[in-house]
């Protein structure tokens, strides 16, 4: 599927992680310091941030929603709500009808939550550019995860590459401004099992043997309620899809490739990163990546790499994103910039 | 490149700390995972633009295996 969105912009954007920094010294338990070494030099990721047991996902991504509230008091204009994350608060209700009273929005208001992963940033911004065409008033987006509380410690294939953060987005629509953005999306339900949380939901429901440790061929350990990846398959999805992905939004719309000023990819590993960005010819000062201080936080990658790293003396006119993940799911966005877009200051919780 | 230099790069990437020859098994190396997998696949396709899928690395046995993957007439 493709989409083409005018006068649609980011107003502003903010981002929150937990002070709680883990390096990775503190996977001593499952990799010695070479092993550790190669990790780095491979994924990129030096540290990730940890929520404490009592923060959720929306608790962060509160906190840089507010931000943005506090600054714009644009609370009466916002028409509609959506929360991306896949750590929610409840399975019963949805996260964002709960952040609608937290933080004080009106009632006559349309509450989302998209349950996507690593590209959910891409999907939630596509759906809230879709809500801002179609009302008046502006569209609060919300991407947040606490990918720590899923993770088994004691499984090497997942539990040093990911972390948690949240990113807060304001959209708005207006005819002043004329740029145009644009998305694609795929999905491969094929390998929906390549990421995957396999017990909990009503598939295969909690049992008396969910939290029974199992051990792959691999040697990890988990519990049901954990999330398990097949790494050599979505490494190969993401070298063979997503370079390809890029090259046809690029075409499809008439993009010039040259006149796109940064890539912005999923922080999913530095390695792969390159490779795509290789693959497409992508000068390294084109690409963004800070994938060494917060790890995968799913799809809050784009946005807190948006916040930890856009100069805002010199903002772009143009980005190109692309998110890729469990699904198997990925899509590409070249974005529009407003000249004035808000980028607060990385919060900490 | 010439095959051996080849595979002692590659070694050296991998931070293989023994001597390793063509017949030198992969999966027989203590440093050899699915971070080396990684690594083996960039320098590959960095020097090669040769694309190795997990199917591949999977198939892989020796240093040999794959210089013939590559294609040995890449290699004096």
């Amino acid at each position: 599927m493709t989409q083409k969105f005018e006068n649609i912009f980011i107003e502003s954007i903010a981002a929150c992680v937990p002070k709680n920094k883990v390096g990775n010294d503190n996977f001593s338990n499952l990799l010695g310091p070479k092993e550790i070494r190669k990790f780095e030099r491979t994924t990129g990721i030096k540290e990730r941030r940890y929520a404490s047991i009592d923060t959720t996902a929306s608790d962060l991504g509160y906190k840089a929603a507010k931000q943005i509230l506090e600054d714009k008091k644009c609370e009466s204009q916002i028409t509609a709500l959506i929360f991306v994350s896949q750590t929610a608060d409840y399975k019963i209700p949805f996260t964002s009808n709960i952040l609608q009273s937290r933080l004080g929005l009106p009632q006559n208001i349309l509450c989302l939550d998209i349950n996507a992963g690593c590209a959910g940033f891409v999907q939630g911004l596509s759906t809230a550019y879709a809500l801002a065409a179609t009302t008046s008033g502006k569209v609060l987006l919300i991407v947040a995860e606490t990918l720590s509380k899923i993770l088994s410690s004691e499984d090497r294939s997942t539990s040093m590459l990911f972390g948690d953060g949240a990113s807060a987005i304001l959209i708005s629509k207006s005819k002043e401004f004329s740029g145009e953005s644009n998305f694609n999306f795929f999905s491969d339900g094929d390998n929906a099992d390549a990421i995957m949380i396999p017990e909990g939901g009503y598939r295969n429901p909690i049992n008396d043997k969910t939290l029974n440790w199992k051990v792959d061929d691999k040697g990890n350990k988990n519990q049901g309620i954990h999330l398990t990846m097949d790494g050599p398959k979505v490494f190969d999805f993401t070298l063979r899809e997503i370079p390809s992905s890029v090259d046809k939004l690029i075409s499809e719309f008439n993009l010039n490739k040259d006149e796109i000023d940064l890539f912005l990819f999923h922080q999913s590993n530095k390695f792969i990163i390159n490779q795509i960005a290789s693959r497409l010819g992508l000068p390294k000062e084109k690409v963004l990546i800070n994938i060494d201080r917060f790890g995968n936080t799913s799809g809050v990658t784009i946005p807190l790499l948006i916040v930890s790293d856009f100069d805002k003396e010199n903002m772009p006119k143009k980005i190109l994103i692309s998110g890729y993940g469990s699904g198997l799911n990925w899509g590409c966005g070249c974005i529009a910039m407003h000249p004035k877009m808000t980028i607060y200051n990385l919060l900490e919780y | 490149m010439k095959k051996q230099d080849f595979i002692n790069e590659l070694a050296e990437e991998l931070e293989v700390e023994s001597q390793v020859t063509a017949e030198t098994v992969l999966k027989d190396l203590d440093e050899w995972d699915s971070m080396g997998a990684m690594i083996l696949i960039g320098y590959v396709s960095d020097n090669f633009d040769v694309t190795l899928n997990a199917d591949d690395i999977e198939a892989l046995t020796t240093f040999q295996s794959l210089v013939d993957k590559i294609g040995v007439e890449k290699f004096s």
